[in-house]
């Protein structure tokens, strides 16, 4: 069995005189949830399309649950994509019939599977209602039944949880876990960095058509460095006064570290002062923080 | 491993149901097979009415004298046989009688033959304000004039010579071939049916055009502005989408006029028997094999052609812009069938329209409705014009089709086509 399901390798593409993606490497390994982040026009779309042969890239090549993208592979795949729509003066079963048989199931098996799954994401009763009478945020779950309806090994979201209510973002989460558990593999991108937080073990962050950052999340944070340490102490030393940015709750102040300071510098401040040390923590960068000074230098580069 | 002919089955199959479920099909479908239905009684109702209007024989059959209802006659000049019993038109000897008979409103026209009529054929025609009248004419009038016509010669001819005069002839027609043979007697209704059933082809033609391939070509737009395009050709290949699509509307298209010929079949001699003088329709297997492939292979390239402008267009309103050019094209040679009366069928318009593939199949129609004999190597030229241009165009939507991927929203220009024919997959 493949390690990897999807392994993308100097994937480049240009519209007209525009760079979209830019020499982008990266892979998926079985069973995790992993997040591709960048934000609004970094090329996370043109990505997944070029990974799912939607579009040929320029340069560079794709291998997809250890094939190249085409059709017989992709019955394997569920996908969302990011612009979402069914017709719509469709019938919900029609059009999620349609597409689940277009994946290989049977016209009973397909009808089976979306009323387990329309039960699941509460739409069973608009079985049998156009797809017009839908809210947005319904339609949306009927399209991400539509990708989950063949059981696929490998599931890819693009953006995923934008329009939903918290509801309906925490439904999804539950199924996409329930499916992670049963074996499958999911991919998804997003700028909402508290979601990849949540449910991904490695990421890759993309931005000005280029692969900023890719690996383990905690790793990636670890590798940011320490930016503040919180204590928790009865007093604060005096030559550490002018250096304290905030206070997150009563009895606790947090240091930035400024460039040349360090935690052990702090902690030596308290223990010459005499000061009792409840609690010393160092504070990881948080994704956003990460995910903010990446873009910024990335932007600024160009 | 599921192959291209699998996803083809699948897509026809879905779309295919989808297209008999549409309302407007079925409201379609049954609308048309309700009008022919309808028109039988209607035909009854039109031709007793345009008999009773238009009856120029002035025969009056027994009952029927009530076309001169509410017409008076006054005989000045003793030409006409003495009054019988009868109720319409109501005799009165003298004018002044007549015109209080207006007065009281018993009749609304008098007609009085003046002394001089035999010599001079002046009527005084005397009416109530308001009687009305038509340009051409007065439908009394038309009707005293039978009248008179029938009693001056009642009684001076014999039945055979009456009815010869008021009606002179019932025309039999043979054709002379150029070696002298003549033709059995040539059928009017043959010839009806001959010019009417490729025209009614032709509007089929025309409607099932404007409403199924206007609906191909809304699901198509609405795939591609929906994305939907996307999940598709990861499970389908766009060729397979494509075929299936067309031909589910295709079948569809079958259907609906199949429905329509079934019921054209019954109605049709049926309306055609209540035409006085039309005979019973006869249709020649010639005619069928020359209507129903030009017909299908009509449909069939019209149905590209619409899926065609979906996948180009970048609005719905430039899509339903494009149904009218469709129905311009299919359209044109019936438009234009006064020219085709009155030019020879080798003129360069006729040829034109002949060996162009958007109109050709509904220009096979009104060339044979003309009754021009285009040879085999002619119809089989056209058709094959036709179903080429229909296969090369399907090839070339279906990679137009998965370029307009990468195209949504914006317009799409010639350039754009041709490189979405050379790069697409």
């Amino acid at each position: 069995m493949t390690e990897n399901v999807l392994q993308v390798e100097g994937l480049t593409k240009t519209f007209g005189t525009r760079k979209v993606v830019d020499n982008v490497s990266f892979e998926v390994k079985r069973g995790e949830i992993f997040g591709f982040l960048g934000p609004n026009g970094s090329g996370k779309t043109t990505t997944i399309r070029m990974a799912l042969g939607i579009l040929r890239p320029d340069a560079g090549s794709v291998s997809i649950l250890g094939s190249p993208p085409d059709r017989s592979v992709l019955k394997g795949v569920g996908y969302l994509p990011e612009e979402r729509g069914l017709p719509r003066k469709t019938l919900v079963l029609d059009a999620v019939r349609y597409l689940g048989r277009l994946k290989g199931l049977t016209s009973t098996e397909a009808e089976n599977r979306i009323a387990e799954l329309l039960l699941k994401v509460n739409l069973y009763e608009y079985r049998k209602k156009k797809v017009e009478s839908l809210s947005r945020g319904m339609t949306q779950l009927v399209q991400f039944v539509t990708a989950l309806i063949h059981d696929p090994e490998f599931i890819i979201l693009d953006e995923p949880f934008s329009g939903l209510d918290p509801l309906n973002v925490e439904l999804m989460k539950e199924m996409l876990l329930e499916r992670q558990h049963a074996g499958a593999t999911i991919m998804f991108s997003t700028h909402v960095m508290s979601d990849v937080e949540e449910l991904c073990e490695r990421v890759a962050l993309i931005a000005e058509s280029r692969l900023l950052i890719l690996g383990n999340l905690a790793e990636i944070k670890r590798q940011h460095g320490v930016n503040s340490v919180q204590v928790q102490a009865r007093s604060i030393p005096e030559n550490l006064a002018s250096i304290q940015t905030e206070t997150p709750r009563p009895g606790v102040v947090e240091y930035a570290i400024e460039e040349g300071g360090t935690p052990e510098s702090i902690l030596r401040s308290y223990l010459d002062a005499g000061i009792d040390i409840e609690r010393f923590e160092l504070a990881l960068p948080s994704l956003n923080d990460i995910f903010i000074e990446e873009v910024s230098h990335a932007r600024s580069v160009n | 491993m599921r192959g291209p002919s699998t996803e083809f089955r699948v897509i026809f199959s879905e779309e295919f149901r989808q297209q008999l479920r549409r309302p407007g099909f079925i409201i379609f479908t049954v609308f048309m097979a309700a009008m022919m239905l309808i028109a039988i009684p209607m035909t009854s109702l039109i031709v007793d009415l345009v008999e009773d209007d238009a009856d120029d024989t002035g025969i009056p059959s027994e009952g029927e004298e009530a076309f001169l209802e509410m017409v008076g006659y006054v005989d000045l000049a003793g030409v006409l046989p003495a009054a019988v019993e009868q109720d319409w038109p109501r005799f009165y000897d003298a004018r002044d009688k007549g015109i209080e008979a207006i007065r009281q409103k018993e009749i609304d026209t008098l007609f009085v033959l003046t002394a001089d009529y035999m010599e001079s054929g002046k009527i005084e025609e005397y009416e109530a304000v308001g009687t009305g009248r038509n340009l051409w004419g007065s439908p009394d009038e038309w009707d005293f004039e039978g009248f008179l016509r029938y009693k001056l010669a009642e009684g001076e001819l014999d039945t055979n010579l009456l009815s010869r005069v008021t009606d002179p002839a019932s025309y039999q027609r043979f054709e002379v071939e150029d070696d002298g043979a003549v033709s059995d007697e040539i059928s009017t209704a043959l010839e009806v049916g001959e010019l009417i059933v490729p025209i009614l082809f032709a509007i089929l033609l025309m409607t099932a055009v404007l409403t199924g391939s206007g609906a191909l070509l809304r699901s198509v737009y609405e795939e591609k502005e929906t994305r939907m395009v996307e999940m598709l050709v990861t499970s389908a290949s766009p060729l397979s989408l494509m075929t299936g699509k067309l031909l589910a509307l295709w079948a569809a298209g079958l259907i609906q006029i199949a429905v329509w010929i079934v019921v054209g079949v019954f109605a049709m001699p049926a309306i055609f028997h209540r035409i006085p003088g039309s005979g019973d329709l006869t249709i020649e297997a010639d005619l069928l094999a020359i209507v129903i492939p030009s017909f299908i292979l009509g449909y069939l390239l019209l149905s590209v052609l619409a899926m065609f402008i979906a996948t180009v267009v970048n609005s719905q309103q430039s899509a339903n812009q494009y149904t009218g050019l469709l129905s311009l094209l299919v359209g044109l040679p019936v438009w234009m069938i006064g020219l085709w009366m009155n030019v020879a069928p080798d003129h360069i318009l006729a040829q034109v329209f002949t060996y162009s593939p958007f109109s050709a199949p509904t220009m096979l129609m009104i060339r044979n409705a003309m009754g021009d004999d285009m040879s085999s190597g002619e119809i089989a030229l056209s058709l094959t014009i036709v179903a080429v241009t229909a296969l090369v165009l399907l090839w070339i939507t279906a990679r137009v089709y998965r370029a307009g991927i990468l195209l949504s929203g914006q317009q799409i220009r010639p350039r754009n086509v041709w490189l979405a024919l050379r790069h697409a997959d």
